[in-house]
């Protein structure tokens, strides 16, 4: 199935890049119901650091799911960096968190970040997408588009430090007063388009 | 009694000096440490002992915080009778380091006692040779006959007030009481802190005894064989929901 | 100025990450300036710019930092080499930081940073299990290491091994007894491992120690959801007791929840977690 990002979810997944460059980040993307083709249009950041306890997890996807039926949205992706730089291979974890969301969305992709491609400048992806088929993973890369502008618009938002303004959603465990819909980031992005 | 009145010189000639000895004195022996003692390797068994004593009295006091299966297992491993950490270290023989016989320890102790002894000694006996015999201060209220020893050292006059302060008296006070100036100046922790070494002879004294671990360990164990889990969080639960069912029953009444 | 190497000195005391600042501050502020005013303190303020450089990626900064500080000390000076060996790593050449490592190591057998440098070498290099086992290794001699045992305990939920991370948990918790969040670690790692009794006591007494942290309340309202539907075949009298019970602390978790998120007045958040909750007990 061919895939399409907007603006918005490439930047969030970026800036949640940049915010915790030394550490594991995994996150959700979101896209609108009933689509041909996949247009992800929205990214929820989750947690950095320790990905592989369940219990937070457990509540962030029906906190987002409740998010979605809302806005009549659907989450059809994944994306996880691992820890180690030169790692971009799926791991366990990744795994069983697609098989969770493809019960709900069997067209689900995982975005796995390569750390070679995150030079922005040169590169207008930062990511490998993979598409889970019978417990084997296939690269779905080239289904996939990016537009040209989106890499322009994520570099400008990480020199205004708007990484520092993003909130995953153990920002928001740690204080609820965070919101992890991340709406000054829309504004932003809104106002530059 | 008839008033006495000091010469003023006292205050520039014996006074301040002495204020200012004491003072500079401190700082450089805070240099002098620094530049004596390198930092000295620990001993690796001497390190793992004191860990695994740590960890055996952590275990003791705050065993109950865990569920009981982790203490059980946690117990097993260092006091069971076959090959718990505490019991074969307990009967493992010590090496007692000799200070006479080992060489690095005995230039250890000579570091220490150059940068801490000699200064002391060289600066009291100058103080008492230069400045003996002189009145410097009064303290500002009346003292009782037994602080005339303490505070007129070098002024054995029975007459006298005990209120007045000798210069090696004063010497002496200074030595304690710039402490905090010391410490303000120097930060935390300092080697110029001569009222230290009183306190680190003592520690010297302990452990330079032949200090015997496997006594430590053996009461070590017969701490923890005692002590018995009783699991703080049995009824945890219950402890925070009646305390709510009680607020939730007066914000209704 | 001063407002900058304060700033500096608190995150220096307080171990926070946030590298990017670090070098920000020293970019904008400091590097330009003539630092001797600061007496030692300007060492110590190059070290940290130095590490946070070598965090960021951004050699060359590093480099001048090492050059300064080689300049000013010994090459025979152990943090010195030590901070060579780093730089060394960020290059990913880790034999030769390896090699530092060694030397340092075999003068001093005794000096945890080099053997915690050496383990993080292997977990560079990805091979978590040699750094577990060189970790549990370490663990051996300092047995009171709070910062090993967490690591430890990463380094085994990586390797999705929960029953050893919850051994390096109740660790942590003998260490430290009054602090929430080791509590809910510890709670998570036995949620994930589906021991949910564990769990909803541990996650009750971090409750206890900190009402404010979320994530407590959160995981008393699962862990007693997933016991209540365990239950749910079995149709004895204990259950049925099993069951009020279950209730009562899903319902006072929800109430606790709704009136904290009240608090923000965010209606929509407020709105979505309500109906989250709802679907959980529902489905």
């Amino acid at each position: 199935m061919n895939s399409e990002i907007n603006s918005l979810a490439y930047s969030k997944m970026f800036l949640h890049l940049a915010k915790y460059p030394e550490l594991s980040v995994n996150g959700v993307l979101l896209s609108q119901k009933s689509d041909l083709i996949l247009h992800f249009v929205d990214c929820v950041p989750l947690f950095h650091g320790i990905l592989s306890l369940t219990p937070m997890l457990e509540i962030s996807l029906t906190q987002i799911d409740a998010y979605c039926s809302k806005r009549n949205l659907i989450i059809s992706g994944y994306y996880q960096a691992n820890e180690n730089l030169n790692d971009s291979q799926p791991n366990l974890i990744a795994m069983k968190i697609m098989e969770k969301i493809k019960e709900n969305n069997p067209d689900a992709l995982l975005f796995m970040i390569d750390n070679r491609l995150t030079d922005l400048d040169e590169n207008d992806r930062f990511y490998n997408v993979l598409s889970l088929i019978d417990k084997s993973w296939k690269d779905a890369s080239v289904m996939h588009t990016v537009s040209d502008e989106h890499a322009h618009i994520a570099l400008s938002l990480v020199q205004r430090n708007f990484h520092r303004k993003l909130v995953d959603f153990d920002n928001h465990l740690d204080s609820i007063s965070l919101d992890w819909r991340n709406n000054q980031i829309k504004e932003e992005i809104d106002r530059t388009i | 009694m008839a008033e006495l009145l000091l010469d003023s010189s006292i205050r520039f000639w014996v006074f301040m000096p002495i204020v200012a000895i004491t003072f500079f004195v401190g700082v450089l022996r805070h240099y002098i440490t620094i530049l004596t003692t390198g930092e000295k390797p620990v001993d690796k068994q001497q390190l793992a002992d004191s860990q695994a004593l740590i960890r055996s009295r952590i275990l003791r006091e705050n065993g109950k915080y865990i569920p009981k299966e982790g203490f059980a297992m946690r117990k097993h491993y260092l006091v069971n009778d076959e090959n718990g950490y505490l019991t074969s270290q307990q009967t493992r023989q010590q090496p007692i380091r000799n200070p006479i016989t080992d060489p690095t320890m005995m230039t250890e102790m000579l570091k220490n006692n150059i940068s801490n002894m000699v200064p002391m000694i060289v600066i009291g006996g100058w103080i008492n040779w230069a400045f003996s015999g002189f009145l410097c201060t009064k303290v500002p209220f009346p003292l009782t006959f037994r602080f005339k020893p303490m505070l007129q050292r070098g002024v054995e006059l029975l007459s006298l007030d005990a209120s007045w302060v000798s210069s090696v008296s004063w010497y002496a006070l200074n030595i304690f009481g710039l402490r905090s100036v010391n410490t303000l100046i120097l930060g935390e922790n300092n080697a110029a802190d001569q009222t230290k070494i009183i306190q680190d002879q003592m520690n010297v004294a302990a452990m330079s005894m032949p200090q015997d671990p496997s006594k430590a360990f053996k009461a070590e164990k017969e701490g923890l064989l005692l002590c018995d889990h009783q699991w703080a969080y049995k009824t945890i639960e219950e402890d925070i929901m009646t305390q709510y069912r009680l607020t939730r029953v007066h914000s209704h009444s | 100025m001063q407002a900058a190497v304060e700033k500096l000195r608190k995150y220096r005391d307080e171990n926070y990450r946030c590298h990017d600042e670090v070098l920000e501050i020293w970019q904008k502020h400091l590097s330009q300036r003539n630092l001797s005013s600061l007496g030692d303190e300007k060492w110590l303020i190059l070290e940290q710019v130095l590490k946070s450089a070598l965090q960021c990626n951004q050699l060359d900064v590093a480099d001048k930092c090492t050059e300064i500080l080689a300049k000013q000390f010994k090459q025979t000076s152990r943090r010195i080499s030590t901070l060579y060996a780093m730089s060394y790593e960020a290059r990913d050449d880790y034999d030769r930081a390896d090699k530092i490592y060694q030397s340092l190591s075999q003068d001093n057998e005794t000096d945890s940073t080099v053997r915690k440098r050496q383990i993080s070498i292997l977990k560079a290099q990805n091979k978590i299990k040699d750094a577990i086992n060189e970790l549990n290794g370490y663990l051996q001699l300092y047995q009171t290491d709070v910062e090993a045992w967490s690591e430890l305990c990463e380094l085994y939920l990586i390797e999705h091994d929960y029953a050893k991370a919850a051994f390096c948990a109740e660790e942590l918790l003998l260490i430290n007894p009054h602090n929430h969040l080791n509590h809910e670690r510890y709670a998570s790692i036995r949620y994930s491992q589906g021991l949910y009794e564990v769990a909803r006591s541990y996650y009750f007494s971090a409750y206890k120690i900190n009402s404010s942290n979320i994530r407590t309340l959160y995981g008393i309202l699962l862990t007693s959801m997933n016991l209540m539907n365990r239950n749910l075949n079995t149709t004895s009298t204990t259950s049925a007791l099993n069951r009020d019970e279950n209730l009562e602390y899903i319902s006072w978790a929800k109430d606790k929840l709704i009136e904290k998120y009240k608090e923000q007045s965010n209606q929509e958040l407020t709105s979505i977690v309500d109906i989250s909750l709802q679907n959980l007990m529902t489905g």
